[in-house]
């Protein structure tokens, strides 16, 4: 990573109160809250030019959500991670700012039932399958049980 | 008279239809491997059916879940009487790694009957003809 950029990062965090930290060289951990996120990616992409955004990935934290946007440039990888509130659930589009973010932030939606305004396919399902409750929560919550999701699916069977 | 005859051109042309009920293609390639010359199941009659309802055994590949489970019921009512099901691999056999997770189910015997079981992830080859070969003896 440029030293430039570092630079930029660490200005960034102190200005909005957030951290930012280089565990191993090449990786680097930003927080930003969700009132920055676009714009803050939106600044990585256009004027540091960090166009591969990997993946995105959604973590179960207990109370909140963490999203986790993994870009990266080369040998280096910036992960952007962002809080949303289990009890909204409701996060920012980057679509607008990277359009293959569309088919993560769905995934994200499948999996943990985070909203993203802003995202035109967000109501459909991506990886769910078709018969699935809608009354059910989303699999990858700590919350959720899968032997009661299987029984729903009608997946368990009495063995004799 | 008839069912003798039946019996014989059945044993020695099984017309084999594959279907992948989320399988993560290593048993299909395995499987792909034992019909192409190398290894040539075909020299034993076997050959793939374009449909199923024109086979006599069906091969399942892969873990069955919410999402195949009524697909891989009716294409097993779409096979003609007397039919044969082989459950190829680990997943279709077990669940496989995947056994546990919120949609997947525990092999495939909870949806269909199963006549022979080949484990393996993937199975080789071999195995696949040795299963064949064994299912049609039983037949006989």
């Amino acid at each position: 990573m440029s030293e430039s950029l570092l630079g930029q990062l660490q200005t960034y965090a102190a200005q909005s109160n957030s951290k930012v930290s280089m565990p191993r060289k090449g990786e680097t951990f930003i927080e930003v809250d969700q009132d920055h996120i676009k714009d803050f990616i939106s600044h990585l992409v256009n004027d540091f030019r960090i166009l591969h955004l990997a993946t995105i990935t959604g973590l179960d934290l207990g109370e909140n959500i963490g999203i986790i946007y993994h870009l990266s440039q080369d040998k280096d990888t910036i992960y952007v991670r962002s809080i949303v509130p289990k009890a909204k659930s409701t996060a920012v589009s980057i679509v607008e700012v990277i359009p293959g973010a569309i088919l993560y932030e769905m995934e994200i939606h499948d999996l943990f039932g985070v909203t993203f305004t802003g995202n035109p396919w967000i109501n459909q399902k991506l990886l769910l399958p078709d018969n699935w409750p809608a009354d059910l929560p989303p699999p990858l919550l700590k919350t959720s049980k899968p032997a009661e999701i299987r029984k729903r699916l009608q997946l368990e069977v009495e063995r004799k | 008279m008839f069912e003798g005859l039946t019996k014989w051109a059945r044993t020695r042309s099984p017309w084999v239809y594959h279907i992948n009920a989320s399988s993560c293609n290593g048993c299909d390639i395995e499987l792909v491997a034992s019909l192409t010359p190398r290894y040539d199941i075909e020299r034993f009659g076997a050959i793939l059916a374009p449909s199923p309802r024109h086979a006599d055994v069906l091969i399942v590949t892969g873990t069955v879940n919410a999402q195949t489970k009524d697909r891989l019921k009716r294409v097993y009512d779409q096979v003609p009487e007397p039919k044969h099901v082989i459950a190829l691999g680990a997943c279709a056999v077990s669940g496989g790694v995947f056994k546990g997770c919120y949609n997947a189910g525990q092999g495939i015997q909870d949806v269909i009957p199963v006549d022979m079981f080949i484990p393996g992830c993937p199975p080789r080859p071999e195995a696949i003809m040795y299963g064949v070969l064994k299912l049609l003896g039983a037949v006989k």
